[in-house]
């Protein structure tokens, strides 16, 4: 620890001078907007007449009585479930198998990454093109097995697991990414000494890769856990209908809360509401965050 | 034994090339599709190749301004790059390397803004832009982007293993406090910065909806929001040109991540290893 007086008054300005500005910035891009949230959830304020007046926990209470924020909490947690679930378990399983090869293991890794890398817009409209019910590639190649295929984005039972798929073929290279890292942080020598303890592919896995993984393990699922929560861009793109315009559906089968506090801000210019819907989002994704930890730790106490 | 392990092996690599098949085979698809003519992007059954190669869903979506889009994208993502790389470098640097009053809370603040969704600075970030009327120009594109707390963390671990005797030296010599971080601690940390940056200029890219938001006049379109507004208007009929432009949004990205591949690595695995 250095003692402050070691500073001169020429470094102590230098450092103010780097820093009031940054405080700024902060202050304005980044803590007023969440403080005003927070404060907006208990006014009636409309962003397109300007009005914003207090009404106490008028907006928490109809948002608890809205069957649209509860639809779309259930929507949230149902796709960020599986799309969780299946990208870690795929992303641990392929970094495993990219490090027990020797050849083409760079190959591999700038593979799987590049989907992560595209941008995301064009991705979706790809996914919408593939998975399109009628003329659509995918349906065709089942078509061509004899299986009839079903409406994918167009039908309200198919809609969120599309979603999924396209969730997962996009944020996989991530997930794996960081399992790869962490799997070549072990060191060798201890998947060695398993093996000449006489550890086969399966125990080595079990006993010696993933508990020495967890905490990338924890790392990756409450970062994955935390976006999903957040998800709507993706979701506008995928199922935005070019003669409604509005996005979410069939039947608000694909309306995720993150999807509801956009449309409530900017579709109909509620921004109380929507502070308050943003909030309880919060709310949600705060415990989640920390039941995870918690469990995790409880689980693998090492 | 020796054949089992051949046989685990040959097993492993039938794994690893069917996963990259799924990784890939969207991508090539909209890469051939492109060059396809509309009526066949979907056909049945699906053909796989262009039979009838033609550049028309290129020209057609050319005539519809993206390379206007094209270039507000490529000048925004740099402003968005190059500035908060900077004042991450400064940032990281003097949270490092100097003691002041307030450090450790100012510093678990800047932090502690990483750990607030987008969705919740959203309304209010929108709110700020709207009534100091800057709405519909490319100053909120960038200027709530200018400091970048995970940036600021970033370089602020790799500064730590830069030596102190090195500005000590410095200083006894008389150099000013800025050209000690230009010209002694920036260098030293260019691998930091490069990975942040590039990993700042692929988000900046890919941006959607904030632009979306905030833009209205078409001439300051950015590509995402250029090529969704027209896909919302002709994916119905026109699926050509959108798969086209879909390509040009794709292309400059596959190209900066393909040369700096070890950059981004290294910049995504640091985020996961250290968090």
């Amino acid at each position: 620890m250095r003692p402050p007086s070691r500073f001169s008054r020429k470094q102590n300005t230098f450092v103010w001078l780097c820093i009031i500005p940054a405080i700024i910035i902060f202050l304005i891009f980044y803590i007023f907007p969440t403080l005003n949230t927070f404060t907006g959830s208990f006014f009636n304020w409309n962003a397109l007449t300007g009005m914003m007046r207090f009404n106490g926990i008028t907006n928490y209470k109809n948002a608890f009585a809205d069957p649209l924020v509860w639809k779309s909490l259930v929507n949230t947690m149902y796709l960020t479930f599986f799309a969780v679930l299946i990208k870690t378990v795929l992303a641990f399983l392929v970094a495993v198998a990219v490090n027990s090869v020797v050849k083409g293991r760079i190959t591999y890794r700038t593979i799987y990454f590049l989907p992560t890398i595209c941008t995301m817009i064009a991705t979706a409209f790809v996914f919408r093109f593939l998975f399109q019910p009628e003329a659509g590639t995918i349906n065709g190649y089942l078509e061509m097995l004899k299986i009839s295929g079903p409406g994918w984005l167009a039908d309200a039972k198919w809609a969120m697991p599309t979603v999924i798929i396209y969730t997962c073929w996009k944020d996989f290279g991530y997930v794996f990414l960081i399992f790869l890292a962490g799997i070549q942080g072990i060191s060798q020598e201890v998947i060695e000494a398993s093996v000449i303890d006489g550890a086969t592919g399966f125990g080595k896995m079990r006993y010696i890769i993933l508990p020495l993984l967890n905490p990338i393990t924890v790392y990756n699922v409450v970062t994955q856990v935390i976006g999903s929560f957040q998800i709507f861009t993706s979701i506008i793109a995928l199922t935005n209908n070019a003669t409604t315009s509005t996005s979410g559906g069939p039947m608000y089968s694909t309306t995720t809360t993150g999807l509801y506090i956009y449309q409530s801000a900017f579709v109909n210019f509620k921004f109380g509401y929507a502070s308050t819907i943003a909030v309880i989002l919060f709310v949600v994704i705060m415990l989640f965050t920390y039941l995870q930890m918690k469990f995790s730790k409880q689980n693998w106490g090492y | 034994m020796k054949k089992s392990q051949m046989l685990s092996k040959i097993f492993m690599h039938i794994f690893l090339i069917l996963s990259s098949v799924i990784a890939i085979y969207p991508l090539v698809w909209m890469f051939l599709s492109s060059f396809k003519p509309t009526g066949d992007v979907m056909s049945l059954p699906p053909r796989f190749f262009p039979e009838h190669p033609t550049f028309d869903n290129y020209k057609t979506i050319f005539s519809n301004n993206i390379g206007v889009y094209f270039w507000n994208s490529t000048y925004i993502a740099i402003l968005r790059t190059a500035f908060p790389v900077y004042t991450s470098a400064l940032l990281g640097y003097v949270f490092d390397k100097f003691e002041f009053k307030g450090k450790n809370i100012i510093f678990a603040i800047f932090l502690s803004t990483m750990m607030v969704p987008w969705i919740i600075t959203l309304i209010p970030l929108y709110n700020i832009f709207m009534v100091s009327g800057l709405l519909d120009s490319h100053i909120p594109l960038f200027l709530p982007f200018i400091c970048s707390s995970y940036g600021i963390f970033l370089v602020k671990s790799f500064m730590h293993q830069v030596p102190s005797s090195l500005m000590e030296s410095a200083r006894i010599d008389g150099c000013g406090e800025f050209k000690i971080f230009n010209k002694i601690a920036l260098p030293l940390v260019t691998p930091a910065m490069a990975a942040l940056g590039i990993v700042l200029f692929l988000s900046a890219w890919d941006d959607y909806l904030w632009p979306f938001l905030v833009l209205n006049n078409e001439k300051l379109f950015t590509l995402t929001v250029g090529l969704s507004k027209y896909a919302f208007k002709h994916y119905t009929v026109d699926y050509g040109p959108v798969i086209a432009g879909s390509v040009i949004s794709i292309l400059p990205v596959i190209i900066v991540y393909l040369i700096f591949q070890k950059n981004i690595v290294q910049g995504i695995s640091l985020a996961g290893l250290k968090g």
